[in-house]
């Protein structure tokens, strides 16, 4: 009777400890980075009693987590790859907003305008109204490429500082999964596996990193994970490392890069590294190629593009004004005014161009003659507007056609990478609904469960009665 | 498969976000009337949007510069044709001298003449906007400076007196102070046209000759052979009349020559004219092109939007339907 009430009372506690993750798992239903427990029920051992083998109710073997270390490392690769392409997207999209495309007011309009009034000034030359126009439509190109060169610098900026923000953010994750580590070798259980919450904890780490980098993680026998990025071990054990964001400069070329350096805890810095994937690898590439007006690249750098196509147009009119002559120039030498300077800077570049002052102050002075004492001469004012239709402006291009060759680049690298953006959601949801049906909790089953330890548990409680009644019968009979 | 809540509301949240996205962009396209709300929607597009674009700017300069320089021709036209009438007035005026009966009074003659010639320098002097049509590349007050103390004017041309001599017994002489350079402007791709009238076209060498010819007809009708004043009723020698008769024929010849230079400006104005419409047409064509490429269709955007919106409602329908009921919504 005695074995029957120990049954009974393993059965018992078997049975509330699976309702106990049950309940658990109901719990954390929505939880992020949690994956489904289940009670792993074992025999309890056999007792010899009469020459035959008497079974000792059940035990609890363990608590099961449902996860799977393959579709973990696909689900970070392509979190990786789409957090890559997120970021990617973007920046490509603000980079449109800083042109203004697709739009009205664009550089291209401002180009428009600016070969528009050069035309009209060809055709009145000696006008007043149509110098002082010119002049206006100049200023407006130059303050439409200043305010996009400017806003493209600030999104290089930024980009910048969103990568030191990343940076930090991924120490703070490293430092938690060496944390992580550190409590599971000191609170594995006695099957020598680690605590559920604490694998949960580093599993949700470990997709938050795989967001900024591109992670390999080799997980010991314990539990405990060590990280991989592009070759350099990041997290070990209990030791992290930390990611440091760096502005390099080459003095030669003044050109300034982003790239990421590895200190150890000390501060040493152990070596610098690039991510592959993962929105750092796109803010280093959107700083070091896209944004960067010095790239050497053989990529697409808007910035560069832009700059390309500013020193180009500012040179070619340069070209023909520092050979003409203004209203009142009565030569015989030209004054050499140029119309387009650099302001703020050594160079003519989209950030620093600018109307020289002198002309802005008297729309006279614009050369527009070929010769002295002429204001009816309009050769000068005339080769500046055939610009506008020059083919060989650059690249074989006229100027408009060079700007809508550089719009028609960004916007082909901008469907590629929405395109390849929306292959990367799908697959990432795919291996998602992968994970969700080994590791998500399903309420329906849950209920099935919690209906199956009650049923048991009464069961039990009955198995206990009974035997309690029994014993009792027993130890009536001698009285 | 097991289908665990997560996965179903991440699936319907994402569905809500994508379609939510889709109506707002068919929205936009609706209301703006653009077809392309950013570069990446229709990357092939783009090229050819920045072409036309491109293309219609350059004809709408192109059609801006015509507008100017048919404005000037027809301006310069009504100047040539002044300047025509007027001298086949002096050429009538001539022949009338030369009628016996007016010999008498070329002093009379003189004066007509006089004020035919001012009103031909008048004419030469016509101004389109702040430029002297028949000046040439020097066509500006400032650039015109007169030369003191005889010029007074800062007018291209200008009539002045100076030291009589036997040749010229008035002293009279028109200065020109602009030049003979042709002006033109660009109307096409590579296609240049002279928009300027010059004044040696209109007026012979230098701008001047016609005036030679004039004056030395007045200083024939105001003067007597000796160089002294013509006196009331004096009549004309032989020789005299034999000159008259030698400077009608060169305003003749003159008139011819302006004749002409209104006919180069009427047949210039005709063919910018045709340039114009042309232009304007390819205008309209590049527009229509643009159109196709940059306009939303709004029946095709109204069907798509009608289309997310059932697909979103049934969305949320399902979705509601499907996260409300579990096996607890059944258990006691």
């Amino acid at each position: 009777m005695i074995r029957s009430l120990e049954i009974g009372k393993r059965a018992l506690i078997a049975n509330q400890r699976g309702f106990d993750v049950t309940s658990n798992n109901i719990a954390n239903v929505n939880t992020p980075g949690y994956a489904r427990q289940a009670l792993m029920l074992q025999p309890g051992e056999s007792i010899p009693a009469g020459g035959l083998y008497f079974g000792m109710g059940v035990l609890s073997a363990g608590i099961r987590q449902f996860r799977d270390e393959l579709i973990e490392r696909d689900y970070r690769s392509s979190t990786s790859t789409q957090s890559y392409y997120q970021q990617e997207a973007t920046t490509l999209q603000r980079i449109e907003t800083a042109l203004g495309e697709p739009g009205d007011q664009t550089i291209q309009t401002a180009m428009q305008q600016f070969f528009d009034a050069a035309s009209q000034l060809a055709a009145n030359p000696s006008r007043i109204a149509d110098r002082q126009l010119f002049l206006a439509r100049a200023s407006d190109l130059a303050a439409a490429l200043n305010r996009t060169g400017n806003a493209i610098e600030s999104l290089r900026s930024s980009t910048f500082d969103r990568a030191t923000s990343t940076a930090n953010r991924i120490n703070e994750l490293l430092s938690t999964l060496a944390s992580i580590n550190q409590q599971i070798n000191a609170t594995l259980d006695a099957s020598g596996q680690p605590a559920a919450s604490l694998v949960d904890r580093q599993t949700q780490a470990l997709q938050e990193l795989s967001q900024y980098l591109d992670v390999s993680v080799s997980r010991e026998p314990t539990g405990t994970v060590n990280v991989t990025s592009s070759g350099m071990v990041l997290v070990s054990l209990n030791t992290a490392l930390s990611v440091n964001a760096l502005q390099q400069l080459n003095a030669s070329t003044g050109e300034t890069t982003l790239s990421f350096s590895i200190r150890k805890p000390d501060g040493t810095t152990i070596g610098t590294f690039q991510p592959r994937s993962g929105e750092l690898a796109s803010l280093a590439k959107s700083y070091n190629v896209t944004l960067n007006p010095l790239s050497s690249s053989t990529e697409f750098s808007i910035a560069r593009e832009l700059d390309r196509l500013t020193s180009t147009l500012a040179d070619r009119v340069n070209a023909f004004m520092t050979t003409g002559y203004g209203l009142n120039d009565t030569g015989p030498v030209p004054p050499g005014r140029a119309l387009f300077v650099p302001a703020g800077g050594p160079a003519i570049t989209a950030r620093t161009i600018a109307v020289n002052t002198t002309l802005l102050a008297d729309p006279a002075a614009v050369p527009t003659s070929s010769t002295p004492n002429t204001p009816g001469n309009s050769d000068i004012i005339a080769a500046t507007a055939a610009l506008a239709s020059d083919g060989t402006f650059l690249d074989s291009m006229t100027p408009e056609g060079y700007y809508g060759a550089i719009t028609a680049q960004l916007a082909q690298i901008g469907a590629g990478t929405n395109d390849r953006l929306t292959a990367a959601k799908t697959v990432l949801q795919q291996i998602t609904t992968e994970r969700e049906s080994l590791s998500g909790v399903n309420l329906d089953e849950e209920a099935t469960n919690l209906i199956t330890y009650q049923r048991a548990f009464e069961a039990a409680a009955r198995v206990v009665t009974v035997s309690s009644d029994m014993l009792s019968t027993l130890v009536n009979l001698g009285r | 498969m097991r289908v665990t809540l997560q996965s179903l509301t991440t699936r319907l949240q994402s569905t809500l976000t994508d379609l939510s996205a889709r109506q707002a962009q068919q929205q936009t396209r609706i209301a703006t009337g653009q077809r392309l709300l950013q570069l990446s929607d229709a990357p092939s597009d783009i090229a050819d949007i920045t072409s036309y674009r491109s293309t219609i700017a350059r004809l709408q300069r192109y059609s801006s510069t015509l507008d100017g320089a048919l404005a000037e021709q027809g301006t310069t036209e009504t100047a040539l044709e002044s300047i025509a009438t007027t001298l086949s007035n002096v050429q009538t005026l001539g022949i009338d001298a030369q009628q016996i009966a007016n010999h008498d009074k070329w002093n009379v003659f003189a004066q007509h003449l006089l004020s035919n010639i001012r009103a031909i320098i008048e004419a030469a002097n016509t101004s389109h906007g702040d430029i002297y049509v028949l000046a040439g590349t020097k066509n500006t007050a400032a650039s015109l400076q007169p030369t003191a103390p005889l010029e007074t004017t800062q007018m291209p041309f200008e009539l002045v007196t100076t030291s009589p001599t036997p040749a010229n017994p008035s002293g009279l002489e028109v200065r020109f102070k602009g030049n003979t350079e042709a002006r033109f402007v660009q109307t096409g791709d590579g296609h240049t046209e002279q928009v300027s009238t010059t004044a040696d076209k209109v007026f012979g060498s230098g701008g001047t000759e016609v005036f030679t010819t004039l004056i030395a007809l007045y200083n024939t009708f105001a003067y007597a052979p000796d160089g002294t004043p013509r006196s009331d009723g004096q009549l004309p020698t032989a020789e005299e009349l034999d000159r008259v008769a030698a400077y009608i024929k060169q305003i003749a010849d003159a008139t011819t020559t302006v004749n002409q230079a209104t006919a180069e400006v009427g047949i210039r104005t005709d063919r910018m004219t045709a340039q114009h419409e042309q232009i304007a047409e390819d205008i309209t064509r590049q527009r229509e092109f643009l159109s196709r490429l940059t306009d939303t269709d709004v029946a095709a955007a109204t069907m798509q939007l009608q289309r997310d919106q059932i697909a979103y409602e049934y969305s949320l329908k399902i979705g509601a339907r499907m996260l409300n009921l579990s096996l607890f919504d059944f258990l006691q």
